[in-house]
């Protein structure tokens, strides 16, 4: 178990650094930020100078080394537009996003299991091929149609509920059910399949050979052995949701990382869009890691590895 | 009726439909099977694959499949009607007085609980056991099915077993509650000779300790030899023959029976294997005379006009053969 998780641990952290290298590198695709910080008037030589105080006139591998040096030591840079540094500005939106991404992440796990779990037991029914219906739609429709939608039904028809902004539980439940359908939509279908297919395993009717209840078998044995897929799937979600926050926070105006990147992309503003990418992807391969730790804990197959 | 007299286990006329495979409609797939089996007493069911041997098993334990439902006849298990009870009823009778154990023990276990986990189930359901007596009543169950160090074995997965230890653990399960009828469906089959013989021989042995009624599912007359009192010949969903082991093996009176029995290959003489011409019949599309007719060298006229009756041809001897006497 030990030699497994470590492989994982080794893994998580290779990623994170080549997602650092392409975050660096694809920023520095998009365009020179001497041109906006920049007089318009500016020559040439003054363009020049302005590169040579932000490092921007070395080669961008020896640019990247010397953010990575800096990044050791908890140094992201300053933001050009804020003029202030990069890591405090994204940690002080950070929770905003994850308040989002994480509530959306519980909704989709709980709703989507236990709506998994009725489907696959009333297989067949009324219920089933309704609620199948409407997962089809929530993982067809992207997430920021959703939201436009539901701004339309429930603030803009109905006024049950704020269209944007960051202060009560009121203004968390739209973009939250905007953020969280297409994942809901992806565990109930894979938690339905799954279990299905356990409960017509062979173990499952020496259960009931045994004289197992019916509650026992479903909710003990089929659901643990269901789970290994839908974890998996988990991993990748919360990943998915906290990626997509960003569109979901443009859409309702929600002051988190997803528009404080989006603006910094605008600008140009290289140190904010570096701390904020990291950060996310911090907790997306941290997430990851949760599950590939969860699985040893389900699966005992795993732990003896 | 004579309440001695009763068979601990009576099956009459059993009929059985399913949907077929593609949905298309209904099959009759057992077709008035009928027999009795008593406490200490091992019936053997013997036949080709979907021959009707595994879902009458699996009609007795109630535990056919969604596609699947009894259409007529009677089982009576001491004295009660099983088709009568409700699931709730029937999940308080399996594992505690009527037990089944299934082909392959690498996937009859849950593999994400230890096997003690897995034992407890039915001792904590049936017997209503904990804590020390619990842990006893397991540790004895592991010794009586020859598992050795069973305190370790208890903790451990599915997965870090053998096969035939795996099947001992899944039979040791199975007796867990002193159930009063065992069915083995195909125990051995998927086991390796040395496992196989060992666990016919445990299979004997917990028959004769604990005055089991036992029924095995079989497509090996080797095990049938070996474990049975009675053998019972099943063909496209009836029972084509039954009789006491000997006197099916020495005098068999059903075509079909005499058929598997020259199948048998035979160290000696091993020229060529002896097959039986044919396919056994689509249950979708039943002759109206005897469902053996087409495969049958002795058939005449009158088995492809009228299925034949079962016919007694000795001491508890019956085949349903219109030639049977002629034999």
């Amino acid at each position: 178990m030990l030699t497994y998780f470590l492989r994982r641990a080794a893994r998580a952290v290779l990623t994170l650094i080549g997602i650092s290298i392409v975050v660096f590198v694809i920023a520095r695709l998009s365009g020179d930020p001497s041109l906006q910080l920049a007089p318009e008037d500016a020559t040439p030589a003054e363009l020049a100078q302005i590169r040579a105080e932000l490092g921007l006139d070395k080669p961008i591998p020896v640019q990247y080394l010397v953010f990575v040096e800096r990044v050791a030591h908890g140094e992201f840079g300053n933001s050009i537009r804020y003029q202030q540094p990069a890591l405090p500005l994204v940690l002080s939106v950070l929770p905003a996003t994850l308040q989002l991404g994480l509530s959306a992440f519980v909704l989709s796990t709980v709703a989507g299991v236990l709506l998994g779990v009725v489907t696959a037991l009333k297989r067949g029914s009324w219920m089933d091929s309704a609620t199948r219906g409407l997962a089809v739609i929530g993982q067809a429709a992207p997430s920021f149609w959703i939201g436009m939608m539901l701004i339309l039904l429930f603030s803009v028809q109905l006024h049950w509920l704020p269209s944007s902004g960051r202060l009560g539980l009121e203004h968390m439940m739209l973009p939250t059910l905007a953020l969280a359908l297409n994942s809901v939509a992806v565990v109930l279908r894979l938690t339905r399949a799954s279990m299905l297919e356990t409960l017509s395993s062979d173990y499952v009717r020496f259960l009931r050979a045994k004289g197992v209840p019916r509650r026992l078998i479903v909710w003990k044995h089929a659901l643990r052995n269901s789970s290994i897929p839908v974890v998996a799937v988990l991993g990748v979600q919360l990943g998915h949701l906290i990626g997509g926050a960003v569109i979901v926070e443009t859409v309702f105006n929600w002051p988190g990382v997803g528009r404080l990147m989006v603006e910094a992309l605008n600008a140009r503003d290289f140190a904010v869009i570096q701390a904020g990418a990291l950060l996310v992807s911090f907790f997306t391969v941290g997430a990851n890691l949760s599950v590939d730790l969860l699985f040893g804990v389900i699966d005992p197959r795993i732990r003896y590895e | 009726m004579n309440e001695a007299k009763q068979p601990l286990l009576e099956v009459r006329d059993l009929r059985v439909r399913m949907r077929s495979r593609d949905g298309s409609g209904e099959l009759q797939v057992l077709n008035g099977v009928s027999f009795g089996v008593d406490r200490g007493q091992t019936l053997g069911i013997v036949g080709e694959s979907g021959c009707g041997k595994s879902t009458t098993a699996l009609a007795i334990m109630q535990l056919l499949p969604g596609s699947a439902r009894v259409n007529g006849g009677t089982i009576r298990f001491a004295g009660e009607d099983l088709l009568a009870k409700t699931e709730q009823d029937m999940s308080r009778l399996r594992g505690a007085r009527l037990s089944m154990i299934f082909q392959d023990p690498m996937v009859a276990l849950d593999p994400l609980f230890t096997v003690g986990d897995q034992i407890a189930e039915p001792l904590r359901r049936h017997m209503r056991l904990s804590g020390q007596q619990l842990r006893e009543r397991q540790v004895s169950l592991l010794q009586s099915v020859n598992i050795p160090s069973p305190e370790t074995r208890l903790g451990q997965y599915p997965h870090q077993m053998s096969g035939g230890m795996l099947q001992r653990m899944v039979g040791a399960i199975a007796i867990s509650c002193n159930p009063e009828l065992l069915i083995a469906d195909e125990p051995t089959t998927a086991l390796d000779p040395t496992a196989q013989a060992q666990f016919l021989d445990l299979l004997a042995r917990l028959r004769d300790a604990h005055r089991l009624a036992l029924i095995v599912v079989t497509h090996d007359f080797g095990v049938t030899a070996r474990l049975c009192d009675v053998v019972l010949v099943m063909y496209a969903g009836t029972v084509v023959e039954c009789g006491p082991v000997r006197e099916i093996f020495d005098n068999p009176r059903h075509p079909y029976t005499q058929a598997l029995l020259a199948a048998i290959p035979q160290r000696e003489r091993q020229a060529r294997l002896k097959t039986i011409e044919g396919q056994p019949p689509d249950l979708a599309r039943l002759p109206a005379g005897c469902a053996f007719a087409a495969r049958c060298a002795r058939a005449v006229d009158r088995c492809r006009e009228r299925a034949p009756p079962s016919l007694s041809v000795g001491s508890h001897h019956v085949a349903a053969c219109w030639r049977a006497e002629d034999a």
